[in-house]
């Protein structure tokens, strides 16, 4: 039973607003908990966990380096083209290529909507304040769900032997590919209030997850870094401030308590260069996307997760189009 | 296959909840409606006993409804009364 498809999903659907609609999202939220312990306890994962025993992947020095940052801190950094270097299908080139069509196309799309605004402002109609809320960010395949296959080369990158080998072993189990996208973080307009994930959280849909995202623009202080406190996944010093569990009622920490908790000097802020390369365990605290200089934040993004939770609480954004007997068994497993 | 079991299990209760949530008249009092739920959490746990840390009396289970599920410790109450009272039912 999946979160997003159970019958309590759908009875929250319809009650939302009514006073029995909070309870019934919570009985909704309890039953894919449910269904993800069962899967990750019985059914998925140890499985999973026996097919990473059976084909361990013998890292190099690199690969092990960034173990490394993300066991005992939650992630690590390494320039993608460093870290794909002698990988004869990469081409750096072809990524950023297809990346500044992207913010092209993007950036197209806000002038068009900001000249309409304009126009109609003219002829005395309300005018609206811009980017809206939800568009803290603009994404390529937004709620889509696109057929990617072989040519696409995102995808490749994914489901390379070279980043499985990484995120299957901090697993301890082979993982699945459940996202793949790229993100632009327009600058935010004076005076507005983070929202939604530009606040402090941990995202629920697994005790281990990985995220990895690579820069398509030099991200600085002013640009809307991802902000992150390294020992604040389950284990770490500060795995117990509103710790994790499986889909929490409860997403956002009271901001202001969060600070008093966890100290500015505790957390930290990961800019980087074009091409740099970030695996982060966003499982533990974290916030991103809230650009306060004149430039965009412009990056691909990709997630992972354990079979139990592709299983129980998350959707794939994409359909894989791929045949997977052209692929690695573990490549074939994470888009499976 | 008692992990297939569990999954059935769930959604037979998911399945029963949503329906019967379509019967409750919509003018339920607070009270009333931490009622129903209360009822239907305990269903869950009188079809999944191995999931009941100790019993309705054990701290430890009212200690996972509030840390774990997210319950409100009135919720929690409510529903290991409910246990209770189905265990003494018996």
């Amino acid at each position: 039973m999946h979160w997003k498809s159970s019958p309590l999903a759908a009875r929250s659907k319809e009650l939302k607003g009514t006073p029995l609609g909070a309870g019934m999202e919570q009985m909704s939220r309890f039953a894919a908990r449910q269904a993800y312990r069962v899967h990750d306890e019985q059914l998925s994962n140890p499985p999973s966990r026996q097919m990473l025993a059976d084909h361990r992947p013998a890292l190099d020095g690199q690969q092990q380096e960034l173990m490394r940052g993300l066991d005992t801190h939650g992630y690590s950094m390494v320039p993608v083209f460093d870290f794909f270097s002698g990988e004869d299908w990469f081409s750096w080139d072809e990524l950023n290529a297809r990346g500044h069509k992207f913010i092209e196309k993007t950036e197209a799309g806000i002038a068009k909507r900001r000249a309409k605004e304009e126009e109609k402002a003219k002829k005395g109609k309300k005018r609206e304040k811009g980017l809206g809320k939800g568009d803290y960010i603009m994404r390529l395949f937004g709620k889509e769900v696109p057929t990617l296959d072989e040519s696409d080369p995102w995808l490749r990158l994914g489901v390379s032997d070279r980043m499985l080998d990484i995120v299957n072993s901090y697993f301890g189990m082979w993982s699945k590919l459940t996202y793949v996208d790229l993100w632009y973080t327009p600058p935010a307009a004076p005076g507005v209030d983070r929202v939604s994930s530009q606040r402090w959280h941990r995202d629920y849909n697994d005790e281990r997850l990985i995220k990895v995202f690579i820069y398509l623009v030099d991200v600085d202080e002013n640009t809307g870094p991802l902000e992150y406190v390294p020992g604040s996944t389950v284990d770490g010093p500060y795995g117990r401030e509103w710790p994790w569990r499986p889909v929490s009622n409860d997403l956002y920490p009271p901001q202001d308590e969060f600070e008093q908790r966890i100290p500015k000097d505790k957390q930290i802020a990961f800019t980087g260069a074009e091409g740099t390369m970030l695996f982060c365990n966003t499982s533990g605290f974290h916030r991103g996307g809230y650009a306060t200089g004149n430039r965009p934040r412009v990056m691909a993004v990709y997630n992972y997760s354990t079979p139990a939770s592709l299983e129980a609480l998350t959707l794939r954004n994409f359909a894989p189009g791929v045949d997977l007997d052209g692929l690695s068994e573990q490549a074939a497993f994470a888009l499976s | 296959m008692a992990d297939n079991e569990t999954l059935e299990r769930l959604e037979q209760w998911a399945d029963k909840v949503a329906e019967e949530s379509r019967q409750l008249p919509a003018d339920l009092t607070e009270e009333e409606l931490l009622e129903y739920e209360a009822g239907w959490y305990a269903d869950f746990y009188a079809r999944n006993e191995d999931l009941i840390k100790g019993g309705p009396d054990d701290p430890a289970m009212r200690e996972w409804l509030i840390t774990q599920e997210d319950m409100s410790p009135p919720l929690a109450d409510a529903v290991l009364d409910r246990l209770r009272n189905l265990a003494a039912a018996r």
